[in-house]
Formats: structure tokens, sequence, C-alpha cells
């Protein structure tokens, strides 16, 4: 009787939700509908008639638990009914199962944690079981529950031959969220509506099953090696210095790796952390401003500290490593760079100047390396020239003189020029860059009267003329080829071999004779 | 009406291109169809359904000597490097050109490397032409003026035609040497030369077909 009266609330609930046009529904008002299946009128008509069949109320019911979990919780707590109690009704069984031997397990090896129950009451008799897993951590004395909504267990979903059915405990794929180590004990406790019990009670069940899952949860030490610090030698302070190296971890934690580096008297001067997962390490100093200007002439020493969250390591290598050494070194003051031209007219093929003013804002005296180059438009910059000059306080002219520094592929283009040199400037740069001005187009660079040209036009049209010549006394077309299509010929051509044979000499002579033959 | 001069200058050329491609087509056609009705004519004298293309050829035949010939075939080699000189060296009308290959162009042998190159293709084309069936004479350029009356002035003004051709080829290359710069006076003259002498090589073949017309 109270599931007949659960079902008909339910149905008026889902007839007066689609008269609010949320639940699916059509036909006629008759109550009756034709496959003779169950239906409801929304009775009292007004605004069309529609008709809820049973198939149709499940879905809205099913689509209502995705889409409406709240909504769909109080139609279920609307629809709930007293279980059956009967003498003849036998507790479910409830179990842990785990599948694996080895339960040491380390923090972040993928678990899967399943509980399985066997209910051999009939369905009639059977309850909707609650289930909540437990966890007890190590070094905590007591059971945390995992799950803060109970995992339902309906009474239709046992198999029907075994009775039994399971639940993957998802929101536990590892102990990878553990502070420390050490044994982990894993339950569940069940309700069936009535009674409360835990997996724990039951005395001693065999494996796969088990009352409780007992781990040894166990983490591996990150370990560090590859130190490294790059570029080596003596470098200026504002150099792309690099500290590398590898850091490594069995189980994939996030690590905090902390570099610290020491001045030549073992004081750190600066840490920096990384938080990181296992790979490489890399620390660039430029980034986070670990020297400046006033280091030059200084040995720094490095070493690395790091943790996975639960192990500590506070100092890697155990002897400190060197690097870098920092070199002292000039300021340059570079002004004024400058472009000539051998001529007005900027063709590719002629010479260009480059130079530009430096000088040391420092007192000393150092050897700096300029380097030239030039690019077109969108190619690559093309070393042209490298000087290595003295700079001190006062200016000097640094000049690149006489330069070929284009091809004719950068004709009627737009040219760039740039000077890098082996220091700094003044605005903590390596290289000052400016444009120039665009290419001539000419691509020839000889006149028609230059004698490259005559010497190109001249022996080419001779050469046709002698190479023709050459075809004809070769392929006779004037005379014998004919002579010979039309039958005529005779002793002339052997003749005519006979006079060339005898005229031999050289090679000047031979081609005399063979223009002259008509 | 007033005359809008640069308008003129400008469409002058690709006219001028036109009746060049025009005079070479129409020669060769006119030399094919020149061949063909003596040909047939042969076979009405004789009083014959069919003269072999081998005898009519043979029959056809006048030996123009052989310093005429090399001429003649220098001034065709020559025809061709003038045409790629004037049409090739510079993107005058075709969108490539031979300055596209700016190192070759700008080197110190890269104009003759052109020039000899264009030469040795037309060479190649003549010779493979030459080595065509004997039944096929009528498409050798070798022997082109064998199938013609061609009286002395109008040797003279064949073999003329390879100084014309060499000046079109150096106001060619004069184009050349000063691209991007164009001088439309030199394109122009360096094109009527051309068409000058195209219309001289090819006149025994006009001159055939209007007698023929008569």
């Amino acid at each position: 009787m109270l599931r007949l009266a659960a079902a008909i609330l339910a149905l008026l609930l889902v007839a007066g939700l689609s008269q609010a046009g949320e639940v699916l529904g059509g036909g006629d008002s008759s109550g009756g509908g034709d496959s003779g299946t169950p239906s409801v009128s929304p009775g009292g008509g007004g605004g069309g008639s529609r008709q809820i069949d049973i198939d149709r109320l499940i879905k809205a019911v099913k689509d209502g638990e995705k889409k409406k979990p709240a909504k769909f919780e109080e139609l279920r707590t609307l629809l709930w009914k007293d279980p059956i109690t009967s003498e003849e009704y036998e507790w479910p069984t409830v179990l842990m199962y785990y599948k694996g031997n080895n339960t040491t397990v380390s923090r972040n090896q993928p678990l899967e944690i399943i509980t399985v129950a066997t209910n051999n009451n009939p369905l009639e008799m059977r309850r909707m079981l609650d289930l909540y897993l437990e966890v007890k951590e190590p070094g905590s004395s007591k059971y945390d529950r995992i799950n803060t909504w109970p995992e339902k267990i309906q009474t239709n979903e046992y198999d029907e031959k075994t009775n039994t059915t399971y639940r993957i405990w998802g929101m536990l794929p590892s102990f990878s969220y553990l502070k420390n180590i050490g044994e982990v004990r894993i339950r569940a406790n069940v309700s069936d509506g009535v009674n409360k019990w835990s997996t724990a009670s039951y005395p001693k069940p065999n494996p796969p099953f088990y009352s409780e899952l007992v781990f040894n949860v166990t983490n591996s030490l990150p370990k560090m090696s590859g130190f490294n610090v790059t570029p080596s030698g003596l470098v200026r302070y504002n150099d792309p210095i690099e500290y590398k190296a590898n850091i490594e971890d069995a189980d994939g934690d996030l690590l905090n790796v902390t570099l610290h580096i020491l001045d030549e008297n073992g004081v750190e001067r600066k840490n920096e952390t990384q938080n990181m997962l296992p790979g490489a390490v890399s620390f660039k100093a430029n980034e986070y401003g670990f020297f400046k200007e006033a280091d030059g002439g200084k040995n720094f020493t490095y070493y690395y500290s790091y943790d996975d969250g639960i192990k500590f390591i506070s100092k890697d290598s155990a002897d400190l490593l060197k690097g870098p050494n920092i070199r002292k070194g000039p300021k340059l003051s570079v002004d004024k760079l400058r472009f000539s031209s051998s001529s007005e007219n900027y063709y590719w093929w002629e010479k260009y100047g480059f130079n530009l003013r430096v000088k040391n804002l420092n007192p000393e005296e150092y050897e700096v390396s300029f380097t030239l180059s030039t690019k077109t438009d969108n190619n690559k910059w093309n070393t042209v020239e490298t000087k290595t000059v003295k700079i001190g306080p006062d200016p000097v002219e640094v000049n690149f003189n006489d330069t070929k520094p284009f091809q004719v592929t950068d004709a009627g283009q737009t040219f760039y020029y740039r000077v890098k040199y082996s220091e700094y400037d003044q605005s903590g740069k390596d290289a000052m860059e400016q444009t120039g001005t665009r290419i001539n187009a000419k691509i020839v660079p000889y006149s028609i009267y230059n004698p490259v040209m005559v010497m190109n036009l001249v022996p080419m049209l001779f050469l046709i003329l002698l190479g023709s010549f050459f075809a004809e006394r070769k392929l006779k077309k004037g005379i014998e080829s004919h002579e010979s299509a039309s039958g005529k010929a005779g002793n002339r051509k052997n003749n005519k071999q006979e006079s060339r044979g005898k005229s031999g000499g050289s090679f000047a002579g031979k081609v005399l004779k063979m223009l002259r033959r008509g | 009406m007033a005359i809008d001069i640069p308008t003129l200058m400008n469409s002058l050329f690709p006219a001028g291109t036109l009746l060049l491609a025009l005079l070479l087509i129409f020669a060769a056609i006119l030399h094919i169809n020149n061949l063909n009705r003596v040909h047939k004519l042969m076979a009405v004298l004789q009083h014959k359904k069919e003269v072999s293309k081998a005898i009519f050829y043979r029959e056809m035949t006048i030996s123009q000597g052989s310093n005429f010939t090399a001429l003649a075939l220098a001034a065709w080699i020559m025809l061709s490097v003038a045409i790629a000189y004037l049409y090739l060296l510079v993107p005058s009308i075709l969108p490539f050109s031979y300055m596209d290959i700016a190192e070759l162009a700008s080197s110190t042998l890269g104009f003759a490397i052109f020039g000899i190159l264009v030469a040795c293709l037309a060479g190649a084309i003549i010779l493979f032409l030459d080595k065509l069936p004997q039944d096929h004479r009528d498409l050798k350029l070798m022997e082109l003026y064998s199938f013609y009356s061609i009286s002395k002035t109008m040797k003279k003004m064949i073999s003329m035609t390879v100084i014309a051709l060499c000046i079109s080829v150096l106001l060619s290359a004069y184009i050349g040497t000063i691209y991007p710069i164009h001088s439309q006076p030199a394109e122009l003259l360096s094109l009527m030369l051309l068409v000058v002498s195209a219309g001289v090589l090819v006149m025994p073949i006009y001159k055939e077909a209007w007698e023929a017309r008569i």
C-alpha cells in the first residue's frame, strides 16, 4: 500500500511539473494509453491535453537525477518508504576487496579500493545500503570519513545469480595526499536504514576479501645530479648565467628545490626556491638578479636543498659547488653609430664604411671586441668584420672601412647594420643597431661599354657565328648533302677532304680555312 | 583627336611582339603549305597519282652554298638569342627574367653564359629537327632555304641580318645593364631590328607564297 501511495504521489508530482512545462507529455485526455501502459491525465484540462506514460516518467526522473540532483533528492525523500522489517531479513555481507598482493605501496602508486556487498534477501525485502569509506592515516588514532555523501547501493542492482554488487572508490586513487608515511587502514561503514555496521566487524574473511585493507605506504627520496653552471670560466655579471641540474623522484612528487648562492666567505648571498615536478632544474641568474656589477672579480659557490613534502634534504652536494667566477670589465659608453658609402647611389657592389664612438666609463683600459653585422629586410644578420680595440676613458672611434657587406640579392632592399661588443654599454646592452638606407635596385654592376661587358658580348656573338659555320661544315647542308640527296656526289667531296687533310696547320689556320670554304 | 604619345609608345612594344610572333607563325604555316602545293603540282605534271616525298624533296633541293647556309644558321641562332635577350633578360613583359637569378646576372660572365646557353638550346633544337626522317625535310630549319630560289640580293640581306641581330642583342644587353631603369627607345629599337631581321629571314617563304598566288 505504501509503495502504491508513493507511486501515485510521484506521478502527481511529475504531472504537476509537466504542467509547468518541464516534463514531456502529450496525447488525449482519456486517461488511457493505446499500449495499455498506465497513464495519468492532467485532470481539469485547460491549456490542452497531455499524457504521461510510465516510460516517459522514468526518463524524466532519470534526466532529473543528472540535471537537477537537488530536486531529485527531494523527490526521493518524498518517495521514501520505511524498510520492511521481518525476522527473515538477513544482514547483507559487505567486505573490502583488494586484488593485489603487495600491500607496500608508494604514495603515488595508483590504487583500486573496492567494497563488495552480498545481499541474499529476496528483492522485496532488500533495503538500500549507504556506504561510507573510512581511512586511518599513519600516526592517527581515528578513522576519517572520505565521502561526505553516502555511496548508495540500490536494491535492484545486485547480480541475479550471485546476489553481489560492488563499488570502486574513485575518490581514493592513491595516497599522494598523505603528509606522513606508514600504516594506512581502510574500511567501510554500512547502513541499511535500520542497522549500522562496519566491514571491520567481520571476523576474518578469506582474501581477496578483507574486513579492513591495511597498506604500508612508503616514500622515495628525491635525488639530484648533473650540477652545472653555464657559461663556464670567467663571465660577466650580466651574462646569461644559468644553474643547471637534474632532480629525480620515483614517486613523481611535487618538489621544492632551493638554490643557495654563497659568496667568497661562504656566507649565503641569496636563495631562490622553485616548485616543480622531477626533471631539469634551471635557475637563470638574470631572472633572479643574483649578481650585480660590484660582484666583478668575485668567485661564488652554491648548493641545493630540496624536499618532496615529506622528506627534506638540506644540502646537496655535500661539498660546495663552484661557480660562477665573475670577471671585472669595462662599462662602455657607445654612441654615434654611422655608415658611409663610396657614392650616393648606394649600389650593392659599392664599398661601405661604418664607425662608432666608444669610451670606458671606468678609469681602466680594456680590450673590447666589436663585430659589425648587416642585414636586409627580413634576412638574417650577416657578420662583416670583427675588430678588437683598447677602450679607455678617452673616446675612441671604431672604424670598419671599405667593407663590401652586400650581395646582389640585397639590391632594392633597405639595409640595417649592427655593431655587437664583448662588453655592455651604458644601456646594459651589448649591441647597437641602426637602419641604413635603401640599396639601389640596380643588379648589373657593369655599364654596356665596360670591358667586362665587351668581353661578355663580343666573344659570345663570335662563338655563335663560329659555331654555326662549324655545324654547317660538319653537316654539309650547303652543298654536299644536297648533292648527295640528288645523287650528285662525286669526286669533288673526296678532293675537298684531301685538300682539307693537307691544310693541317694551327687551330687559327683551320678556322680560317673553315670560314673560307664556300 | 589628340594622340596620346606615351600610350602610343607603350602599345608599340606589345604590338611589335605580336607582329613578330605572327610573322614567324605564318611563315611556318606558309612554308609547309608552299611545299604541299608544289608536291601536288608535281604529281599532276608527272601524271601520277602521287609522288613520293623523298623524290619530291630531292627534286626540289637547290644548293645555296655552304657559306650562305652557315650564315643563315647563325642568323637563326642569333634570332633566338636576340629574342631571349629582349624578353628574358629583364621582366619587361614576362613576370620572370634572367634578373631573378641575380647571382648569375651580376657575375662577370653572366651575360655570356646566358647567351651561350640560349644559343646551345637553339642549336640543339635545330640539330634535333635535322635528325628527323627524310620525309619531314620540310621541318628541317637547316634546309629551309634549299626549297626556294633565293637571289643574291636576298642572300646578302639574309646574311646582313646577323649584324642587325647582333645590334639587337647589344641593345637588349644595354637594357639589362641599366635595369630596373627602363629605356623605351632602346627596347623599341631592339624589337624593331628583331622584327625586320625575322621578316628578312622568312621573306623567301612569303615571296614564294605571293608568287604562287599570282
